[in-house]
């Protein structure tokens, strides 16, 4: 942490031999370090490292401008047919989907809760108008929103805060909000969030790589499901446009 | 299918329906007010109170007139007003949250609250016509002689009094409010009441006075009918005039056409033309009497869909955001 | 000197806090699951059971679908210095309290709904009687809050009669703050004496205007019928967007006018009575 004795001027110069305070210059604020100079430290272990380097997650929409290696190459995945990912740069799938909470609801707990219930009391999306014209999505619809893990419902808020983002060579790319706190249970109920998220991980601490994936959307309500049983009925995993099995995790390739 | 090609602006419409190109901005196009929880109940006992009132005015003016028939119809007033004074009660008590606690309004008396002055209007009417009522039954021989102390010269002009009041107060109740077009039928809506109310009163008691064999006082019934009658449309177009955009919800519409049919051609015109027709044409008493029925009908069915359109476009009118951020002063 | 409420918007971030714990302290029911589309907003107004509602607004640049400004602001009785509610009471259970602030006695609200349309703020509304059904409870087996299984004093008592803001009447009289004004976790809602907040919401409103926002009070030193709000409002917009009233109108006083009115027919027409029932 910088600090430094008020009375020092940044050019007085470091006392041979001096303790304390004195030993450092006035340009050597960080007075925590023997040395006064700032570090850049990384704990030790980690299996990527050690320095971050800017990776695009599993699925994007853009190549990686920075590295030829689009993704972390030690993430950790799991390449089963109950598993499906997106794909790397997949055209299937070219809109941004990014989760997060939201204030009133977080979780089954809090949705058995009517005060807090009637203040979310669906599921939704929040989309940009743009993207909400281009799909004939209105306001307060239903809307599909799919990946290759499998698709949910979500009423569809479409709302100017919402921008498409303008990003490399002047791409233009739609990002979908979807708060992942509904589920099957309680007072007010939706889809699961996690029924479109696939899993990977994060090689230190097995983070679940679930805050940014790319994503289908459509409008309309999806099809039924019946009654999955736990261990059994593994959804199935969407074919592309043309018939042809739909490229997996590390196959996807660049 | 739209005309144009999409824009952005039309993902909008919808559950939310916020359009920013209508003008004065509002918030969701969400109400601003909240809408009066009156239904059927609350309606009738503004349409039958207003007759009461009326009724009392008749029973002053027929009880002094030097006609005997007349003075019998002042006796059915009596009696009817008093019938009407005991409906009254248990239609407001039915509307009420907590009908069991009706008699707290009797808890105070507010001056500025034209509802309180009404239960108290209705309290002291009540007095009135039973007072009346009870000298009437002295006077047949059917109660006690002493109570002919509820004297007509006292009783009937107090009854006339508080009968006016009654008709009154309730266009007074429904525009002392915050909804836009009643309170901007201040003056319009309590002389409407008025009005309107004598003109039932008129209707309802020249078909009590024709089922009751006492069909003579009937032109003089009609005569006023027809003055309170003008009167009341001549009100209806000038507040048409005055409520402008505010009046939408009352005289555009299906409500518009329904109060035009019911109360302006059907519960006005058409009765004031059969009056005449009576008053003009020589026709068999059985004839005028069906004549003077029929019109009295219309006039109450007139009278009861200009109290109910009235609610039911007050009710609108409170929906209605961008009327209730400029409220009338 | 009076206790109330100095809103400031600028501090809210829609976090809803106050309108949960006002619910649960004064133990109301959910007012029933719509999802509205309206922003953030499912709540929509204030109502009988909802007596805190934060409203969102979000502000389009002109001619553009980009929203620029997200504002929240979080409406509740104005506690009027002239109420209409109060004024419309036929019952007297509309009252002013020992803090300045308005309420409604529940044990003698008879629901009769007259102060319904004479709020001109339209925050009041009744409460819907309370009618449990067997085959809702069931539904649930856990012991939830809903309108069935609330406690059945509060609603029981509470039913059929009108409902608003109490100014945590209740809580003022042990010495706590009101319980939206607790809850707020940027002290965005401000509780105390009046004239103190009004002070204190002048200077705020002055240094914002010094950082360039267009800041206004809403409630404070106005001129309508309605006079002064004790709980007030520091807005940032027009109070259109919030859907406020610009110029408030208390209802009494379209009363003189009318009964003059009334008196003036009345008479008109007891003449021409008097004309055509010829006197003796």
């Amino acid at each position: 942490m910088p600090d430094f004795p008020v009375n020092k001027a940044p050019s007085t110069p470091a006392k041979p031999g001096a303790a304390g305070l004195d030993a450092h210059s006035g340009a050597d604020p960080f007075i925590m370090q023997l040395d006064g100079r700032g570090q850049i430290f990384v704990a030790n272990g980690l299996k990527d490292g050690p320095l971050p380097a800017h990776y695009e997650p599993l699925a994007s929409v853009i190549q990686n401008q920075l590295y030829k290696q689009q993704n972390n190459p030690t993430l950790r995945e799991w390449d089963r047919s109950d598993n499906p990912y997106n794909g790397q740069v997949n055209p299937r799938y070219p809109y941004v989907l990014t989760t997060y909470r939201i204030t009133e609801l977080s979780g089954v707990y809090t949705r058995y809760i009517p005060w807090l219930a009637e203040l979310q009391p669906e599921a939704f999306c929040e989309i940009d108008p743009e993207l909400a014209v281009e799909k004939g999505l209105k306001n307060g619809d239903y809307a599909t929103i799919s990946t290759a893990v499998g698709e949910i419902e979500v009423r569809a808020l479409v709302s100017g805060r919402m921008r498409p983002l303008r990003i490399a060579k002047g791409q233009r790319v739609h990002q979908i909000g979807l708060p992942y706190i509904f589920g099957n249970f309680g007072y007010t109920s939706g889809d699961t969030s996690g029924d479109v998220i696939p899993l990977a991980m994060d090689p230190n601490v097995s983070i679940h790589e679930a805050k940014t994936l790319t994503c289908d959307i459509r409008a309309g309500r999806r099809a039924p499901r019946g009654r999955v049983a736990q261990d059994d009925a593994v959804p199935e995993p969407e074919r592309s446009r043309d018939g042809q099995p739909l490229i997996h995790g590390r196959e996807a390739g660049v | 299918m739209l005309a144009h090609p999409p824009s952005p602006d039309d993902a909008f419409t919808g559950a939310a329906g916020r359009r920013d190109n209508e003008p004065g901005p509002s918030y969701f196009e969400q109400p601003l007010l909240k809408r009066p929880h009156w239904g059927w109940n609350v309606i009738a006992y503004l349409f039958l109170g207003g007759i009461m009132g009326g009724t009392g005015l008749i029973t002053m003016l027929a009880g002094r007139s030097s006609i005997p028939a007349d003075r019998r119809l002042s006796r059915t007033a009596k009696f009817a007003s008093l019938a009407l004074a005991a409906i009254n009660p248990p239609l407001l008590i039915s509307h009420l949250g907590r009908p069991e606690r009706f008699l707290n309004m009797l808890r105070i008396v507010k001056f500025k609250s034209p509802m309180s002055l009404g239960v108290w209007g209705l309290v002291l009417y009540s007095g009135a016509a039973g007072g009346n009522v009870l000298y009437e039954l002295a006077e047949m021989r059917v109660a006690p002689r002493w109570l002919r102390i509820f004297a007509p010269p006292v009783l009937e002009p107090l009854q006339a009094l508080l009968g006016a009041f009654t008709a009154g107060y309730t266009g007074v109740l429904i525009s002392a409010t915050a909804i836009p077009l009643w309170a901007k039928g201040k003056r319009h809506i309590p002389a409407l009441s008025v009005c309107s109310g004598l003109a039932g009163a008129c209707a309802l008691n020249t078909i009590l006075a024709i089922v009751s064999g006492n069909d003579e006082p009937v032109e003089r019934l009609e005569r006023l009918e027809a003055v309170a009658a003008l009167a009341e449309l001549t009100l209806l177009a000038d507040f048409r005039r005055h409520a402008g955009a505010l009046g939408k919800p009352m005289f555009e519409g299906k409500r518009g056409r329904r109060l035009r049919d019911f109360t302006a051609i059907g519960g006005i015109a058409i009765p004031l033309l059969l009056n005449v027709m009576g008053a003009v044409l020589p026709m068999p008493k059985s004839l005028r009497n069906a004549r003077s029925v029929a019109a009295s009908a219309l006039t109450l069915l007139g009278g009861y869909v200009l109290r109910e359109t009235f609610i039911e476009a007050g009710k609108t009118s409170a929906g209605d955001p961008h009327a209730a951020f400029r409220q009338p002063e | 000197m009076a206790n109330g409420f100095f809103t400031d918007t600028t501090l809210c971030i829609g976090c809803k806090a106050c309108e949960v714990a006002c619910k649960q302290w004064n133990e109301l029911p959910s007012d029933g699951l719509a999802f509205t589309g309206m922003s953030y907003d499912n709540t929509l107004r204030l109502s009988g059971t909802t007596w805190r509602h934060v409203a969102f607004v979000e502000d389009r640049e002109v001619g553009t679908t980009i929203v620029n400004r997200w504002s929240m602001m979080s409406d509740v009785c104005k506690h009027c210095t002239h109420a209409g509610c109060m004024e419309a009471c036929p019952t007297g259970a509309i009252i002013r309290n020992e803090f300045g602030d308005v309420y409604i006695q529940p044990d003698v609200c008879n629901g009769c709904g007259y102060c319904v349309p004479s709020c001109p703020f339209g925050v009041v509304d009744l409460i819907e009687p309370f009618k449990p059904s067997a085959a809702k409870a069931a539904e649930y087996n856990t012991a939830t809050l809903d309108r069935e299984r609330l406690s059945e004093g509060a609603l029981q008592s509470h039913g059929g009669i009108a409902g608003k803001c109490t100014l945590c009447y209740d809580r003022q009289r042990l010495g706590f703050t009101p319980a939206c004004a607790k809850a707020c976790p940027t002290e965005s809602i401000q509780f105390g004496n009046v004239d103190d907040l009004k002070a204190r919401a002048r200077k705020r409103v002055e240094r914002l205007r010094e950082r360039g926002v267009d800041a206004q009070l809403y409630g404070v030193d106005e001129t309508t019928s309605v006079g002064d709000l004790n709980a007030f409002f520091l807005l940032t917009q027009p109070p259109e967007h919030y859907n406020l009233p610009a110029r408030p109108v208390l209802p009494s006083t379209h009363q003189p006018a009318g009964y003059a009115a009334a008196a003036l027919a009345a008479a008109a027409l007891a003449v021409a009575g008097l004309a055509i029932f010829r006197g003796r």
